[in-house]
């Protein structure tokens, strides 16, 4: 069936089963920033954006997305242009493998959306659905207060 | 201080790729598709041991987009080890691609090759297997004894160099070693313990699962970019297991999703390898998460039995360790995880007047083990860092004292690094740089141990707090290797080839600190590439915390290799002796002359005496200094629950000279994360016939951002001389810390002694009870 | 690629419940309903051959009418969760009950509706709807009490739709959701929610616990003797053993899951007896 959406602020349609992923519909479109690693929602490797909030894409159906907007980590920053976020997560040592971090930064921008002033268990809850392995996710809550103050405009110390 | 400063090293430098990963941009095995590629599944037992009878694949080959089935019927039988090690390898050579008889739940039975993974998936229910079942073991202990099934009975199975291998016996591997009087120091002593401890299994949980892409260059020979630790090693075992010459086999390493040890394993390149070679497409081969856990590697479950000894100074006197450790269906690590096991814990107490280890790996028939960060070290620190507690509450004595005490010291030796090595004798070191002291220090001031200790208390929820001193190793000594490759560019910025391998540890921005820091150039002028076995050098790979000390000395031995030939052309240049000259802020600087290091290359490249200047140097690890690291943890225990929260963590930890101290603070963050984890809620639940029941992340726990508490993490500087500006590792260490830490810290609390493994809210709540 | 549903052939996206609910009956048992679709990977993969989603059908709102908090069966946790405000017991007990489920991606899918059809694992806000005495509205029609839903099981949304969940905001004083697993974020090994009803008259309770059998329970048995505080911790595990035969759990034993419910119990019916009181 045919899917007409907007991926990362360009329109996007494509002819597929009705049972494809949007993890592997993306990744077949060479969005690859969207990772896969659990295929069931547990992880958040493959999270991205629907409608500005995070959700997995592997538990979502290419239908669900008809009229929808999706933004995938490739939509919100590039490494000549990053986003704050990503900017903070690579100044902060946030980044080791790096399999999480697109899923992490797409949650922390949704959460910084709504909320400009987290505190540090704000989004340590906000990135409970992105597991990471290698950095105890420590120096991952530094990146996205980093970031929360650098988009409030305030100077870091 | 200017950016040209030589102050590279010892700095917290942005990792090169963190912008490309943190936008997406940097490609891992799976973010590579080949047109016609073949998606691969493999088809798992559901038995624990079985022979398989027959294997009937003609319903599988029929359907559509099936291109391809392997099993026992048609895969060479080569049989080898997939631990991933250097050759000889020191683990057992019991396994082949496929065999007639399956040795756990998950065991490989075939594999399909496909258009699509639908199809690979829905040809799995086509493939007739007939098994004949046999009787399982799940129990080490029984496994050994007289009378238990075998579960390597084939003829095959051997070992490639001299060590003990009774597979007849389920005795996957063993050592032992003795000094001193053992049972005369036992007899004597005022204080004895003789305890017992248990330790889990537990996977890796790298959160991109294996995989690997094989494919055929234009002139046949085969590609596998893979999701690997051992580039080096992957190409000789594929090439071996396929019948292949090694110069037939190059091996790609692209950015790894985390490995932790699981990615030492080379258990899925020569199938893909092999699907490839038949069909001649390419060929993706990965797991799905069930499939990580149950048929990739775990962490060796071992029973302790730890006896000790001290006299009324509070001197320990005796250690006598004796551990069955549990290899599962294969012995891959099977020796040198046992032989770790005492090697990187025994040596921290170091006043003793008899020292006794013994170690027997057993087959069973569960889930297989492996290497895994920590590597015997987390086990055998358990039980020595609980009994340590113990003596010093039986001597009256504060922990921490007695291992003041008793710990190992600068300029000390041990007899067990000459004792245990892996797969052969050990070697003689005498320890350089200690920094243990000033971290039992450090570290208990920032937790407040003397505050905080034995408070208890009465209520529903009581705190306590617990420690652990630690060890481990920088590499396996006279066994690791490195190698690097410099080359210089026409804008003073240089190539640094190496076959190191970063799996996200961030080992190539600590390569290119090292290589800048030598030729007196910026990090981000180095650019590297790791790993490739067609373009790099060789370099045994990343494990036993190797990367920083061998792998870097190998970089700063290349780099002073360029140093020298970039500064006898400036010699040239400036009409000077070489003497003198030195290479800074990119500038060969001679007393009031200066030649820029591009001028250099211009020339070099362009002008006169035309050469590409290189630099080019191995590494070997004479010996294996040891990083040294003291845990300390307030914990509250909700005392009707059983539930344990971690309150504050505090790691201080001697690495040496922390080349990049972000990325080394990350390693520990990201290893006590990863212990606690461990201790309190990570485990394999089995069922009765073998299977693992939670085989996904809902059932199989690793803590989130929500789990984790105040960290603190104090890096102790001290200065390794046999090491890279003085650096030693420090990505395993940490792990070894929460399980002792966590225990010793809920006695404190409740006076429940845990010795048992992991302390979940159920057990503690037995515990209470007395029961 | 893979696909989360290799036999679906048909993705029906109805614009009136009425639509919904023929192409539903028509479909038969290969016809399933869509809302947040986390479960769809746990159905038998082969089984379904088309889905109705739920999404066009207006169910995602969530109203405050009078007495009455009514949440639409599509409504995602998440949007639930930022839609709640905290100035009400229910709301409040909501809130804290939703922030204790899965994961924050994972509440961007999950709907109030999946969560009770009941073939999900995150079963948290059952326990305290349970608690707090909702109602159930099936094919915008038919309501029925929780309970009742509950207890049924599947059978009661067979060929239906589940519309809204509703509840009566008045009388509640105070209310509270408490579980356990293994980490923050784990399933529950046991839960309980309990809320504080006074209509003027005479205060009353009312006890769900969650994770021990397939279903929240509503434990009337506690009720009483809670309000009159003549219950210990002790007694009501023991209560709560004879009541209920723990499903196997391999986490943790039975006898373990029956007293951490009643310790879960006791923990929310001190914390909702502060709010009420407060």
């Amino acid at each position: 069936m045919r899917v007409t959406a907007t991926v990362n602020g360009s329109p996007f349609s494509c002819d597929v089963a009705p049972g494809e992923r949007l993890v592997d519909v993306l990744r077949a479109h060479g969005l690859t920033g969207t990772k896969y690693g659990c295929g069931s929602g547990e992880c958040g490797a493959c999270v991205v954006l629907l409608d500005g909030e995070p959700v997995n894409s592997c538990l979502v159906v290419l239908p669900r997305i008809e009229g929808h907007s999706i933004t995938t980590i490739e939509g919100l920053g590039t490494p000549s242009v990053p986003h704050p976020i990503q900017e903070a997560f690579a100044e902060a040592g946030a980044v080791q493998c790096g399999y999480c971090t697109p899923g992490m930064v797409l949650s922390a921008y949704a959460l910084l959306q709504r909320n400009p002033h987290p505190t540090r268990e704000d989004v340590a809850a906000a990135l409970d659905g992105n597991l990471c392995r290698c950095t105890g996710y420590v120096k991952i809550i530094d990146a996205v207060m980093m970031a929360a103050a650098r988009l409030r405009g305030e100077a870091l110390s | 201080m200017n950016e040209y400063d030589t102050t590279v090293v010892g700095h917290s430098v942005r990792k090169l790729d963190a912008m490309g990963l943190a936008s997406g941009r940097h490609t891992f095995t799976d973010d590579f598709a080949l047109p016609g590629m073949l998606h691969a599944r493999l088809l798992l037992s559901p038995h624990a041991h079985a022979r398989i009878t027959s294997v009937d694949a003609s319903e599988a080959l029929v359907l559509p987009g099936v291109v391809s089935v392997v099993s026992a019927a048609n895969a060479p039988r080569v049989f080898h080890t997939t631990a991933g090690q250097g050759f000889p390898e020191p683990s057992p050579h019991d396994s082949v691609m496929f065999d007639w008889k399956v040795r756990h739940v998950g065991d490989r039975v075939a594999v399909i090759a496909a258009v699509s993974e639908e199809v690979a998936e829905a040809a799995l229910g086509l493939i007739r297997v007939n098994y004949e079942v046999l009787e399982p073991v799940f129990d080490p202990l029984r496994a050994l004894e007289p009378g238990a099934p075998v579960i390597h009975d084939e003829p095959e199975a051997h070992a490639a160099i001299p060590v003990v291998y009774r597979p007849k016996q389920n005795l996957a591997a063993s050592a032992e070693f003795s000094t001193g009087p053992v049972d005369e120091v036992w007899d004597q002593a005022t204080h004895r313990l003789d305890r017992t401890y248990q330790v889990h299994r537990a996977s890796h949980c790298a959160i991109e699962p294996h995989e690997v892409i094989a494919y055929l260059d234009p002139d046949g020979r085969l590609i596998l970019r893979s999701s690997t630790q051992v580039p080096f090693h992957a190409r000789r075992i594929v090439a071996n297991v396929l019948g292949l010459p090694v110069g037939r086999v190059r091996v790609i390493k692209p950015r790894i999703g985390g490995g932790f040890g699981g990615k030492q394993e080379v258990f899925l390149e020569q199938i893909a390898g092999l699907l490839c070679l038949r069909t001649e497409l390419p060929v993706r081969l990965r797991l799905t998460r069930q499939e990580v856990f149950m048929t990739s590697r775990t962490r060796h479950p071992q029973h302790l039995r730890l006896r000790s000894a001290a006299d009324g100074e509070g001197r320990v006197t005796l250690l006598d360790l004796d551990t069955v450790l549990d290899t599962g269906a294969y012995g891959s690590h099977a020796l040198t995880v046992a032989t770790n096991t005492g090697s990187k814990v025994l040596p921290l107490v170091n006043r003793t007047r008899a020292v006794r280890f013994r170690a027997r790996s057993a087959y069973t028939t569960l889930p297989v083990s492996g290497a895994y960060r920590g590597y015997g070290a987390t086990q055998g620190a358990f039980a020595l860092n609980v009994q340590m507690d113990e003596m010093a509450r039986d001597l009256g004595l504060d922990v921490l004292e007695l291992w003041r005490r008793n710990h190992i010291r600068s300029g000390e030796s041990s007899p067990v690094f000459q004792a245990l090595g892996e797969g052969t004798e050990g070697v003689p070191m005498s320890i350089r740089s200690c920094g243990l002291e000033q971290c039992l220090e450090q570290g208990s001031k920032a937790i407040g141990w003397e505050e905080k200790r034995g408070r208890g208390g009465n209520g529903r929820l009581v705190r306590g707090i617990g420690m652990a001193a630690l060890m481990q190793g920088s590499g396996i000594p006279r066994i690791d290797m490195a190698s690097a490759t410099l080359k210089l560019n026409d804008d003073g910025s240089v190539n640094l080839l190496v076959g190191a391998t970063d799996l996200g540890t961030g080992s190539d921005t600590i390569l290119a600190q090292i290589a800048a820091e030598t030729l007196g150039i910026r990090a981000d002028q180095v650019v590297v590439y790791s790993s490739d076995t067609d373009l790099t050098p060789f370099d045994t790979g990343a494990y036993a915390s190797s990367t920083t000390y061998i792998s870097g000395e190998a970089v700063r031995r290349a780099a002073s290799d360029l140093a020298g030939k970039i500064i006898r052309v400036a010699a040239r240049m400036m009409g000077t002796e070489l003497h003198g000259l030195s290479l800074r802020g990119g500038l060969v600087i001679g007393g009031d002359r200066v030649v820029a290091v591009s001028d250099v290359a211009l020339r070099s490249l362009y002008q006169e005496d035309q050469e590409q200047l290189m630099g080019m140097a191995s590494a070997w690890g004479e010996v294996s200094p040891p990083p040294f690291s003291a845990h300390f943890a307030e914990i509250e225990v909700d005392t009707l629950t059983g539930r344990i929260r971690v309150v504050r963590y505090v790691a201080a930890v001697d690495c040496g000279v922390a080349i990049n101290p972000a990325l080394a603070q990350g390693q520990t963050e990201g290893a006590v994360m990863n212990g606690i984890g461990y201790a309190l809620c990570e485990e394999y639940l089995m069922d009765d016939r073998g299977r693992m029941r939670n085989g996904s992340f809902v059932g199989y726990r690793i803590p989130s951002s929500r789990d984790v508490p105040d960290l603190v993490t104090i890096l102790v500087p001290t200065y390794e001389p046999t090491g890279p500006y003085g650096a030693k590792s420090i990505s395993e260490i940490s792990i070894n810390g929460p399980l002792p830490v966590i225990s010793n810290a809920v006695y404190d609390a409740v006076g429940v002694r845990l010795r048992s493994s992991p302390f979940t809210p159920d057990r503690v709540w037995r515990l209470l009870k007395g029961e | 690629m893979s696909q989360i549903l290799p036999s679906l052939e048909r993705y029906h996206r109805p614009a009136s419940l009425d639509e919904a609910l023929r192409i539903l009956h028509e479909g038969g048992a290969s016809v399933m309903v869509l809302a947040g679709g986390v479960s769809l990977g746990m159905v038998p993969r082969r089984a379904v051959r088309g889905v109705v989603s739920i999404e066009r059908l207006g169910l995602d709102a969530v109203e405050r009418e009078g007495g009455t908090l009514r949440i639409g069966a599509g409504v995602t946790l998440g949007h639930l969760e930022r839609m709640l405000a905290g100035d009400s017991p229910v709301e409040r007990l909501l809130m804290v009950t939703v922030r204790r489920t899965a994961t924050t991606p994972l509440r961007n899918l999950i709907t109030a509706g999946g969560v009770i059809a009941g073939v999900g694992p995150w079963s948290d806000l059952p326990v305290a709807l349970l608690a707090l005495g909702a109602d159930i509205v099936l094919n915008g029609t038919t309501v029925i009490s929780i309970e009742r839903f509950l207890a049924d099981g599947p059978r009661s949304i067979a060929g239906a739709i589940i519309s809204e969940i509703r509840m009566s905001v008045d009388g509640v004083k105070g209310g509270a959701f408490i579980k356990l697993g293994r980490n923050e974020t784990d399933l529950a090994m046991a839960s309980a929610s309990v809320v504080v009803f006074d209509d003027g008259v005479q205060p009353r309770v009312r006890v769900a616990i969650g994770g021990l059998v397939s279903r929240p329970l509503r434990i009337e048995a506690v009720e009483e003797s809670l309000t009159r505080g003549v219950i210990d911790r002790g007694a009501l595990s023991e209560l709560l053993g004879s009541l209920v035969t723990p499903r196997h759990d391999p986490r943790a034993e039975a006898v373990y899951r029956l007293d951490l419910a009643g310790t879960c119990v006791m923990d929310c019916f001190e914390t909702a007896t502060r709010e009420a009181s407060a």
